[in-house]
């Protein structure tokens, strides 16, 4: 019953899992997860830090760039100013902002988009002239998006697999037509191409009317005539394309990124700062270009920036940090496997010892109360009994069980010290073949009781260095057990060689599940094996333990006819 | 009438010092030493009582004592060693008149004698 019930308390553990108090295990897991939480965010927030003073500065070196390249033209107009930023913009780490430009009322100027820069001088040492047009104005958005995709693709090499040219009407600033060709690697590759080096092309129909009837749309008009208009330097911008086309198509598609409002009310100047809108951090800062002798005037600047970073500081971190986060998370959770286990092994380790002591305190309790309980009878018998014979045998039993206590705390003190390691076995030489006569005739009783056969072969004999008093109570403790559970007309078979000795008997075998456990301290397994005596579970257990101290191995298996138990060095 | 006990206890010293108390005090004893036996032994012969250890080789003393309640009615007292109090309670659900915990042999003896003249 006492193993059912302990089954029962095993099975209600692993139902709320394990030794480990329930509060104990959520307290680790808290304290991982926070320590995780706080580590990322403290991650999250270094790495957004770095990426915010990095767009600050980016800010800063546009606007170096743009003052410092007025300064150099000695001149300040607003073409000028749009013309240096559209430079520093076709580089690809600038290419992080979208920026519009207010001039000194507050008034949009330019905002970055879709468009075809032209520079051009009309003649020769005149003044240049810069025109841009925007591609919403001539095209759809289906034909945009296919522009931006071939200014995207780039051949094996990394270089660009097309070249986007635009030309000018001879007359006004009207763009005339746009074509897509195919960049070579070599004359003879170009000359093979012919006419096919033009992937695509548009010519404005308001322009181009007249040519556009021949109905010939493979060759784009134009193209025999040269150039329309002075020639110039055309440079195709389709925001963060170097970054890929869909880099380019989350700029078009972000509202943020180009509503940029049409006019500052409040004064430019008094918004250094950046400031955060939805997703992306605004940045808006103003500056007066340092002229050649003149004193530049810092209150009122003549321009102002508004740049957008495509990317939120914090949003770019926790992107950047998305392996970091899952590693982390793996190794938290590992960390915590780890700890709940190692908790659990000792919770475990602490209740089994516990568990042990109070089966040992039983085990005592019990053990002694039957002696006592013998001793209390025979006492009652004395005091009541008149026979002097009959009085005799009751005092010699009482003087028999006091000795066999005696003898069973003794047992007791040795596991104990067996258990604290403090038992260091003496060293002498025990030969096990004058051991096992001797114990022979101390069970001959028994024996005879039982009608036993006993059988002992002796090769060359097994000789033990060690404490014989032990090795005595060890194999004591077989032979006890051989008898015991052997049955009536049964047979003891004990072969000694020179390194093992085995004793058989024809008892009932041991079950399967008990097998490994018989070893256990206090380990009865099932009563109905038989046996007259009543058996404590200490026998093997001392017996064992006594071996292992002596360097041998105790080995316990069923055979056909009983039981086989191996001691060998 | 001689008043016939049957004595379960596997320790043969305390199953000797017991019946030789019991026979002192005029009651006719047998013992068996293991809990296979008993069920036998008690539809052989009629008791007045039964003292019944727990931990037996064989079936143990619960079970022992279901089943000769079931077929005897005999008063059936628990005399062991195990000290438990679940052990006791459990000792009474089977249905034990008595649950008494060893070294005793004059308190079973005064039980079975006022439980004998009822």
């Amino acid at each position: 019953m006492k193993k059912k019930q302990s089954a029962d308390a095993r099975k209600r553990r692993w139902r709320f899992g394990g030794y480990t108090g329930g509060k104990l295990r959520a307290l680790i897991v808290c304290a991982f997860a926070a320590v995780y939480v706080l580590s990322m965010l403290l991650a999250t927030w270094v790495d957004q830090t770095g990426r915010t003073r990095e767009y600050n500065e980016r800010v800063e070196r546009m606007l170096t760039f743009v003052s410092g390249e007025i300064e150099k033209d000695n001149g300040s107009s607003m073409e000028r100013i749009l013309s240096r930023l559209a430079d520093y913009y076709s580089y690809e780490e600038n290419q992080m902002v979208s920026f519009a430009v207010y001039n000194a009322d507050g008034i949009l100027q330019k905002k970055n988009g879709n468009v075809f820069y032209y520079e051009y001088r009309e003649k020769e040492n005149s003044e240049r002239q810069a025109v841009d047009w925007k591609l919403e104005d001539y095209l759809a958005e289906e034909d945009i998006a296919l522009l931006a995709e071939y200014a995207a693709s780039v051949k094996d090499d990394g270089n660009p697999k097309y070249y986007i040219e635009a030309e000018k009407a001879e007359a006004g600033e009207e763009l005339a037509a746009i074509y897509v060709k195919r960049l070579f690697n070599s004359t003879d590759e170009r000359e093979s191409a012919g006419d096919s080096e033009y992937e695509w092309s548009w010519v404005n129909p308001d322009i181009s009317s007249e040519k556009d009837e021949s109905g010939d749309t493979s060759v784009p008009a134009g193209v025999q005539d040269g150039m329309i208009g002075p020639g110039g330097n055309v440079v195709v911008h389709f925001p963060r394309i170097t970054q890929g086309v869909e880099a380019w198509r989350e700029w078009n598609d972000s509202d943020y990124l180009q509503d940029f409002p049409v006019d500052y009310q409040d004064d430019p100047s008094i918004h250094r700062d950046p400031v955060i809108m939805e997703d992306f951090v605004t940045y808006r800062t103003s500056a007066t270009p340092i002229y050649l002798n003149e004193r530049p005037n810092y209150l009122e600047p003549e321009f102002s920036l508004v740049v957008r970073s495509v990317e939120h500081p914090w949003r770019a971190a926790v992107n950047s940090l998305n392996r970091i986060y899952l590693w982390g998370g793996i190794l938290t959770a590992a960390c915590v496997l780890l700890v709940l286990s190692i908790v659990e092994a000792t919770f475990r380790k602490r209740a089994r010892m516990e568990e042990q002591q109070r089966d040992f305190t039983n085990a005592i309790a019990h053990e002694m109360k039957t002696p006592l309980a013998v001793i209390r009878g025979f006492a009652e018998n004395l005091e009541e009994n008149t026979n002097e014979e009959k009085r005799k045998y009751y005092l010699e039993q009482i003087i028999g069980q006091t000795e066999q206590m005696d003898d069973m705390v003794k047992e007791m003190v040795f596991i104990s010290r067996l258990d604290s390691g403090e038992y260091r076995p003496v060293k002498e030489p025990v030969s096990v073949r004058e051991l096992i006569g001797e114990l022979q005739t101390a069970y001959d009783t028994q024996i005879e009781e039982k009608q036993i056969e006993v059988r002992i072969s002796c090769g060359e004999d097994l000789v033990i260095s060690g404490d014989k008093r032990f090795l005595e109570m060890a194999f004591g403790n077989l032979i006890a057990n051989a008898v015991d559970h052997n049955r009536y007309e049964g047979k003891i078979s004990i072969d000694i060689e020179k390194d093992r000795c085995v004793i058989e008997n024809t008892g009932e075998k041991i079950s399967p599940a008990d097998l490994p456990r018989v070893c256990e301290l206090f380990y009865m397994g099932d009563k109905s094996r038989g046996g007259q005596e009543k058996h404590l579970g200490v026998g093997l257990y001392l017996a064992d333990r006594i071996f292992r101290a002596h360097r041998m191995k105790l080995k316990i298996a069923n055979t056909e006819d009983g039981v086989q138990v191996t001691v060998e060095i | 009438m001689e008043l016939k006990l049957l004595i379960v206890e596997d320790d043969r010293l305390l199953a000797e010092a017991v019946s030789d108390y019991f026979s002192g005090k005029g009651w006719e004893t047998d013992v068996v030493y293991d809990g296979d036996s008993v069920v036998e032994k008690a539809e052989q012969k009629s008791y007045q009582m039964i003292l019944l250890d727990v931990m037996l080789p064989g079936r143990d003393g619960f079970s022992v004592c279901r089943k000769i309640l079931e077929m005897t009615g005999t008063p059936v007292f628990f005399i062991t060693a195990r000290v438990m109090e679940e052990d006791e309670l459990n000792g009474y659900a089977v249905g034990a008149d008595d649950y008494i915990t060893k070294p005793r042999c004059g308190q079973p003896h005064q039980k079975a004698e006022k439980s004998a003249c009822v």
